[in-house]
């Protein structure tokens, strides 16, 4: 903790590593899982999403947060597939609502397969993660399965409460939002399920039913608040390639986030006038004739430092997550007295907010 | 930029988004506090019976049973000598005891509030110690039912 950080890329380097072999852990256990025999357009489409190149963050920091603190993250497998499930479940959602075209680079399964069949694989993959959690009850025993079941149920709760939030703001074109209410819909919406959930889970593995599995609450919440920055901010100004979704989308759809709301607070009245009015409508009422006003809003976003300041925000939030992950860990066996493994989980988790506002996906 | 001295403060987004950050989680975890409290308390409540409905229930159950115990003792008299008569009310009494008692028992362990407020209580004293339950007399019916079996 006290010895001097390696460069970055060393640091990515890690985070790369150990996302990778993480994922591959967790894909092979999620797809082992997934049942062979299927009604068409059923199962085999619930492997769909978790097959295609992905960070693997969710299940990445279940692992590593049963890891690092002197768990066995092999006992985590099957939270963490939990989380991949929820996860995937929670993005064919997203596409359908958004209308989205592109997920990790290739068609959405709306866009490939239509509504109807991707909300019923939004469903499958929901009773896969609940068979999952039943799952839990044979391998870690009834209360430990209970407890992460409570977490599940409250991970789902923060999880539809944020979308309806959002989905809110756009239907009645909230104009009059504070980067408070952003952050609010940030941590239900996204945080909940990406960092807390997984890292409460991890805890809990390691731990027992009886773990504070709430210390990592803070580290995670701020890294999910600048991931999801840096999300917005890729989202407008990222490469396509990289990127792997429509750039601009966000505005596409109206999207509320912290940029457009710094946007609202620091344009002319005129300005303003102009960005409600084209917000007040839907994608599809825009039609494609709107792209002069998403360039117009870009242009307007970038001549006000809102990208800007919103890369500021996440880095101000990373060194947040850090400081605060450094103060747990203060508290954790020291990584001499780790297994390999678990030496390594928590060189990941300190490398891991750095990682999350330089990456270009 | 349009106007660089509206937004000088873009030095302090970092900080400014920790603080509210901060907030906003505070905020959240206090109040999934109140709603697991909240959640804690329902399967009490949930579980818990309306007094007067047990009330209701219990009068029903009384009344039907007590009816039916008078009407198989009537039957019973009916075919037997003056001997077994009296036996058959002597049963028949112990019969009724038995069912009051059992339904202050069932009283008791819901933990309905003082039977005696209840409509009905205080009938069928004759009938043992514990006499609240028994049934409600219709409008000029005699008080012990139909057939009358006072001991």
């Amino acid at each position: 903790m006290t010895a001097a950080a390696p460069p970055l890329t060393d640091r990515a380097q890690l985070v790369e590593r150990v996302l990778a072999r993480y994922g591959e852990r967790t894909v092979a256990a999620l797809l082992r899982h997934i049942p062979e025999q299927s009604p068409p357009y059923l199962y085999e489409l619930a492997a769909d999403y978790p097959a295609r190149p992905g960070k693997g963050l969710r299940a990445a920091l279940c692992l590593a947060a049963c890891a690092a603190v002197g768990g066995r993250p092999e006992r985590a497998l099957n939270p963490a597939v939990t989380a991949e499930l929820f996860h995937n479940a929670f993005l064919i959602h997203d596409d359908i609502q958004d209308g989205s075209e592109l997920r990790r680079g290739t068609p959405t399964l709306p866009a490939a397969y239509g509504v109807e069949v991707a909300l019923n694989v939004a469903h499958a993959t929901h009773l896969l993660g609940h068979q999952r959690l039943m799952a839990n009850r044979r391998e870690l025993g009834d209360e430990l399965a209970w407890r992460l079941f409570e977490e599940t149920e409250l991970m789902c709760r923060q999880t539809l409460e944020g979308q309806a939030l959002e989905i809110a703001w756009i239907r009645d074109n909230a104009c009059a939002l504070v980067s408070a209410d952003y952050y609010r819909m940030c941590l239900k919406k996204t945080s909940w399920y990406t960092f807390l959930y997984p890292c409460r889970s991890g805890l809990l593995v390691a731990e027992g039913a009886a773990s504070d599995a709430a210390r990592l609450d803070r580290f995670g919440w701020y890294l999910g608040a600048a991931y999801q920055i840096q999300d917005d901010v890729l989202n407008l100004v990222g490469s396509q390639a990289d990127y792997g979704k429509e750039i601009a989308g966000d505005l596409w759809e109206g999207k509320r986030t912290l940029i457009l709301i710094h946007l609202l607070e620091r344009c002319t009245p005129a300005e303003r006038a102009r960005a409600e009015r084209y917000l007040r409508g839907t994608r599809a009422q825009r039609g494609p004739d709107a792209a002069e006003d998403v360039r117009w809003l870009l242009d307007r976003m970038t001549a006000y430092g809102c990208v800007e300041s919103a890369r500021e925000a996440a880095a101000g939030l990373v060194a947040a997550a850090e400081r605060e992950l450094a103060r747990v860990l203060a508290a954790a066996p020291p990584p001499a007295g780790l297994s390999e493994e678990g030496a390594e989980a928590q060189e990941f988790l300190l490398a891991l907010p750095g990682f999350v506002v330089s990456r270009g996906r | 930029m349009p106007d660089a001295g509206r937004f000088s403060e873009v030095g302090e987004q970092g900080s400014r988004a920790v603080i509210e950050a901060a907030a906003v989680l505070e905020h959240e975890l206090a109040a999934g506090r109140t709603d697991a409290t909240a959640a804690d308390d329902r399967p009490t409540g949930g579980h818990r019976l309306d007094p007067e409905e047990f009330g209701r229930l219990v009068q029903q159950v009384s009344e039907h049973t007590h009816q039916l115990i008078d009407a198989v003792a009537a039957r019973l008299a009916d075919n037997t000598a003056a001997a077994a008569a009296a036996h058959t009310r002597r049963l028949t009494a112990n019969a009724h005891d038995a069912l009051d008692l059992l339904l202050k028992l069932t009283t008791l362990t819901t933990e309905s509030p003082d039977p005696a407020g209840r409509p009905g209580a205080g009938h069928r004293q004759e009938h043992g110690p514990l006499p609240e339950h028994g049934p409600q007399p219709r409008p000029g019916q005699h008080p012990d039912g139909p057939e009358g079996h006072q001991e």
